[in-house]
Formats: structure tokens, sequence, C-alpha cells
């Protein structure tokens, strides 16, 4: 590991991943535009380089690129990924109030200080947390799935059923398309356009960005001028007391489920939220412009980077197509990814956890320094802003696959957005359900293929039926909270009604 | 919540309840043609109806309520907002003005192939032209912003991402 930050420490290696992770926060922040995009783009450009450094621009431009998404989650409320979609919900009301540098130096602290948590695990742990996600099995996957997407639903602002509701829905939306487990056309109606199905960019861009291109046009509120200090960023002692343990936790959360392959980076950030939502002393703040909702978001969303990292360098195993693309990248170089990749390419592997480390502190270095121009955005007036955002929204989404029905979509899915916040039904579980219906039907599939249809074999995964049981204690959860909470209240009442009478 | 807002919640609770039996019978419309499973015990079919039928339970919870709050809401008077009701009309009228300028600059670039530089020289320029007014200086400042981000993109687009945009 030393010999790995000394060869990592060479001015060439150090200037490939200020760069990386430059270009990464730049790409990251503009709607449309995401780091899996950047990575595939520089990947021919490192052909010709050492392995060493080609994996060090790499991964600066992956923890960058992830990193960059808060910035518009917080600023236009307009997430770069799925797993931003949850700072959203307190961030941008924070902007709105104009606290926009505050949620912004929090995200990034959260950020840094998840990737150096997951960063230990990465170092120290990954042989033996590769082999605990090697036990999880289809019923465990699909049980983790249903009840992310449950605790989301159920704990997202506004009703149960709503939030349920626009799960569902969500996942009618990704069912479009042809079914991958037999090739068969599944609800196309006919139409070729959707022979691919819907595309999660447009989908995302158009329930977020775009629909909240339109919700401002057509609101007489004005975002509150930021207030920009003189000197220090609004980071304060007692914030490590205030917050320090919501980003451990977080942190903790992020790793083990970004373990995951597959599905870890999507739901990380959104059972830390959670988690964090159920366990506070004031649930109802969340949603509102809560710091700890921003903390918690941001915490899990870049230590599941750390964690994802563990099945990639220890079995090969990608867990997401960003951490394909790396893979790309190593065999590129001759170089295969799995158990032998630490006896055969020592310093690539050790090279990835070190560059992954220096990555998260220049990443903190880089957005330090601009934060307090990058507040300014949210004050621009809505002449600019509103002008500029669609034009990158319609690129970002059409540059994917050069085709302009998917801006269609885009279009299509900002009104349903739009329709779907004016009955209050949260758009967080519709983003969520799209993203995983396609995971939870794939493992469903396969624990039945493995188990000849027999449901029953969940009882015998103590952790998918540990996934099911927290699954109904969140659907339980409300009513029962409710009911006991009445419950205190009538005696309060009865004993205030009898210390009165007694007084009397 | 007034009178008028408890209708008006109901009202938009029933229109979202009748989308989702919409959706619902999409579902189970679209699934009845899908061949049962052959090679695994689910079959394509299985998520749509099941998704379908969660969807109608649902909804029904939503939808009793509803019809409940209409049925005894009284008539109360309106809330004279006249004032800020057209400051409000204004703004929707605004929202649905650049909603239209967005889908024609879509329907420009897809449908008729116009260049990109100025096809989004001009809506940078009417949008925002929609939020400062007709003043001249403001636009030609906002028609050479405009101009300028069209040209980085283009470039960066097509030679750097190799992106066709004409």
């Amino acid at each position: 590991m030393i010999e790995a930050f000394e060869i990592l420490f060479q001015w060439q290696n150090l200037a490939l991943l200020f760069l990386g992770t430059a270009l990464g926060l730049i790409v990251g922040s503009i709607p449309g535009l995401t780091a899996t995009m950047l990575i595939a783009l520089t990947l021919p450009i490192t052909f010709h380089m050492e392995p060493v450094a080609a994996i060090t621009l790499l991964i600066g431009e992956y923890v960058g690129g992830v990193s960059g998404g808060l910035v518009m989650a917080i600023l236009l409320r307009m997430p770069g990924t799925p797993a931003s979609i949850v700072t959203t919900f307190d961030g941008y009301p924070m902007a709105r109030k104009g606290k926009a540098e505050r949620a912004l130096a929090l995200g990034i602290t959260a950020s840094v200080v998840g990737g150096v948590i997951s960063w230990f695990f990465l170092a120290g742990m990954s042989p033996s947390l590769a082999k605990f996600a090697l036990k999880f099995g289809p019923w465990e996957y699909f049980a983790l799935v249903m009840m992310a997407l449950v605790m989301l639903a159920a704990l997202a602002q506004g009703s149960l059923i709503k939030g349920l509701i626009a799960g569902m829905l969500g996942m009618a939306c990704s069912l479009p398309g042809i079914d991958t487990s037999i090739g068969q056309e599944r609800l196309t109606f006919g139409a070729d356009f959707l022979l691919s199905g819907f595309g999660l960019l447009p989908v995302l861009i158009g329930c977020f960005a775009f629909r909240q291109i339109l919700v401002d046009a057509a609101s007489l509120d004005r975002p509150k001028n930021v207030k920009v200090p003189d000197r220090h960023l609004p980071l304060y002692r007692s914030d490590i007391k205030k917050h320090g343990a919501n980003m451990v936790r977080s942190s903790l959360i992020g790793t083990w489920i970004g373990l995951l392959p597959g599905i870890g980076g999507n739901i990380a950030a959104m059972v830390s939220y959670v988690t964090t939502k159920q366990i506070s002393k004031e649930p109802e703040k969340f949603g509102t412009g809560h710091e700890p909702g921003v903390v918690a978001g941001e915490s899990a969303n870049n230590a599941s980077i750390g964690g994802a990292l563990i099945p990639l360098i220890t079995m090969g195993i990608p867990g997401s197509v960003t951490e394909t693309v790396l893979i790309g990248a190593l065999t590129i170089h001759n170089l295969q990814p799995g158990p032998l990749l630490f006896q055969e390419a020592p310093e690539i592997t050790y090279g990835i956890i070190a560059a992954y480390l220096i990555a998260n502190f220049m990443m903190l270095a880089l957005m330090w320094g601009l934060v307090r121009h990058i507040a300014r955005i949210s004050s621009l007036p809505n002449s600019v802003l509103l002008s500029v955002v669609p034009v990158f929204c319609v690129l970002g989404v059409f540059a994917a696959n050069s085709n302009y029905n998917d801006v269609w979509v885009m279009i299509g899915f900002g009104l349903l957005g739009l329709g779907l916040e004016a009955v209050k039904a949260p758009l967080g579980p519709f983003v969520i359900g799209f993203v995983l219906s396609p995971i939870a039907e794939e493992q469903l599939r396969a624990a039945l293929m493995m188990t000849d249809g027999d449901f029953g074999s969940i009882l015998a995964r103590p952790w998918a039926m540990f996934f099911v049981f927290l699954m109904v204690l969140t659907l339980a959860w409300p009513p029962l909270a409710a009911h006991f909470a009445k419950k205190r209240q009538v005696n309060r009442e009865a004993d205030k009604t009898h210390s009165d009478g007694e007084a009397a | 919540m007034s009178s008028n807002d408890t209708r008006r919640e109901a009202y938009q609770n029933l229109a979202f309840c009748a989308f989702v039996y919409a959706v619902a019978f999409v579902l189970y419309f679209g699934a009845k043609d899908l061949p049962p499973p052959r090679f695994e015990p689910l079959g394509s079919a299985a998520l749509p109806n099941a998704i379908a039928v969660i969807l109608t339970v649902l909804a029904s919870f939503i939808l009793v309520p509803a019809l409940l709050t209409l049925h005894r809401a009284r008539k109360a008077e309106a809330d004279s907002n006249e004032g800020d009701g057209l400051l409000g009309e204004y703004a929707v009228w605004r929202g649905l003005a650049i909603f239209a300028v967005l889908v024609t600059y879509v329907a420009a670039l897809d449908f008729f192939r116009s260049g990109f530089v100025i096809t989004t020289t001009i809506v940078v320029t009417v949008i925002s032209g929609i939020f400062v007014g007709l003043r001249p200086k403001s636009l030609i400042l906002h028609a050479i912003g405009g101009f300028c981000l069209a040209m980085i993109l283009m470039l960066v687009f097509t030679k750097i991402l190799y992106v066709d945009l004409t």
C-alpha cells in the first residue's frame, strides 16, 4: 500500500488525478451529462498511458462525477444520478431559503467523510467483505430491493398510499420493451421506439429537471439571495457533534449496501435517508430543508462508491455501468480483474485503493474553493437559468443515444412529474420504482427458477427474511406510531384532568 | 383548510385515481396477449398483472375518501383573491409559454432538422424575452449569450464528444 501511495504521489499521476476529479465534478454538475459518459469517452485516451496513470484518471472522474451531482441537486433540484435524488429532498429547500452555501458545505463534507470511511473498508477488509457479498443470492437481492422501495415510499413526504402508488407507477413505466429473460416484446403496442423501453436518463431528467423548469417558470417565488460568507464557509465545530454520528452511520450503511453489485449505489442513499428520518427526534422536518437529510444522503452516496469497488477489485464483478467501463480499462491494459489481480498486479489494485482516497480529498479541495461561487448559481435570474438549463437537458438526453425520441420521452415524463406533484404523490418513489423494478423482477425470476417456483423457499433465507421483516415494519409503523401517539395524548390529558381535579 | 381547498383536493384525487386505473387497464390489456411462462415459473405477464392489481387496490383507498369528501362538502363562499388570482394566472401562462417554446425547439431540431446554433439562439432569446419583456438591449444581450453558448456546445459535442447535432 505504501508503494502504491509513493507511485501515486509522482507529479504526473497526481496531476491526472486532479484533472480527472475536476472533469468529473464539472460533468457531474451538468444535468444530462454523467460520470459514466465521461469515463467512457476518456477510455480511448488512456490506451497509451501507463495502467496506473489510466486508472488514476478514471477513478478521479468517478469520484468527481458522483460528487458533482450534489451541486445541481441542491441548487436547482436536478439530480444527475438516481443516488442524488434524496439530496434534493432537503438540499433544494435549503437553497430556496437562502442557505445554499450551507447545504453545499454540508454535502461536500458528508461526501468526503463517506468516501474516507468506505476507504478503510476497501483498504482493510476487501476480501472478507467480498465473501459476505457472495452469500447474497436472488432472494436476498429481491427482498432488499423491495424493502428499499417500500421504505422510500412509506417515509417520503405525503401519504403512504400515494407513495406506494408512485412506486408502482414507476415500476409500470419500466415494463415496456423487451423482456430480457426470454426476449419477448412486452407492452410495446407495436411502437418501435418502445422496443428499448424508456431510458433512465430521459425519465430522471424529465421528472426532476424538466419538471422543475416548468414549475419555476410558472412560479412567482424568487429564490432568496445567497449570502456568501466573507472568509469562512458555514461549517462549525458544533457540526461534528450535530452531524458526526449521522455521517458515520450513513457511511457504514452506504459502504455495506454499495458492496452489493448492481443495486448498491442506487439505494444506499435512500436507505440511509429513511433510516435517519426514522430514528430522528424531528422526522416531520425531513423534506423541508433539514440538514441531517442532506448529510445522510451524501455520506451514503459517496461511501457506496468505495463499497462498490470492493467486488470490482476482489472478484471482477462490476456494480454498475460505470464499473463495467472501469473493467474495460483494466482489460485494455491486459489486466484481468478478479481475485488474482492482487497477486499479479498489486500496484494496480493498491493504486485503485490509494487513488480513491486521494480523489476524495482533491474533490474536497476543489469544491471548497469553488462552493462560494457555485452557490451563486441559485440566485441567477430566471431569464438566464430557465433559458440555459433546458438546452443542457435537451442536449444531454439527446447525446446519450443521438435519438430525439428520448427527448420527447423526457418531455412526457416532465408532464407526468408535474401531474404527480400536483396530486402530492412523491417523485422519489416513482423514479426509484422505475430503476429497481427490472432488478426486482430479474432476481425474483432467478430465485423461482432455482427453487422450481417455490415461493416458500424465501423462509429459509435469514437475510431475505430480515429485509422482509423491515419492509413489513416500515408499512405497519406509521399507523402504529399514530395509534401510540394518540394513546399517549389521551393518557396525558387524563393525567392533567386528574391533577387539576386534585388541585381543586 | 377551506371548503374550496378540500373540494379541489378531492377532485385532484379523483383525477389521480382515474389516471391510475387507466394505467392499470393498459397494463392488463397489454399483458393479456403475452405467452404463458415456458422456461421459468413467472413469465412476462406476471409483473404487469401484479402491478395492475396492486394499483387498482391502492387507488381504491384514495377514491373512496375522495368521493366521501365531495359528498359531505358544503358550498362555501369563495375567498376573494382576485388580485392574487390574476398574478397566479399570469405565472401559469408564462409556464405554458415556456413549455410551448421548448416543445417547438425540440420539434424544430427533430422534424425540421433546423440548425442547432440558430435554433438554440432563438430559443434562449425567446425564453429570456418572456421573463424580461421586449427590452431591445436585454434581448440583444441574451441573444449574444445564447449564440456563444450554442457555439461552445456545438464545438464540444461535435468535436470532442462526437455527437452529431446537425
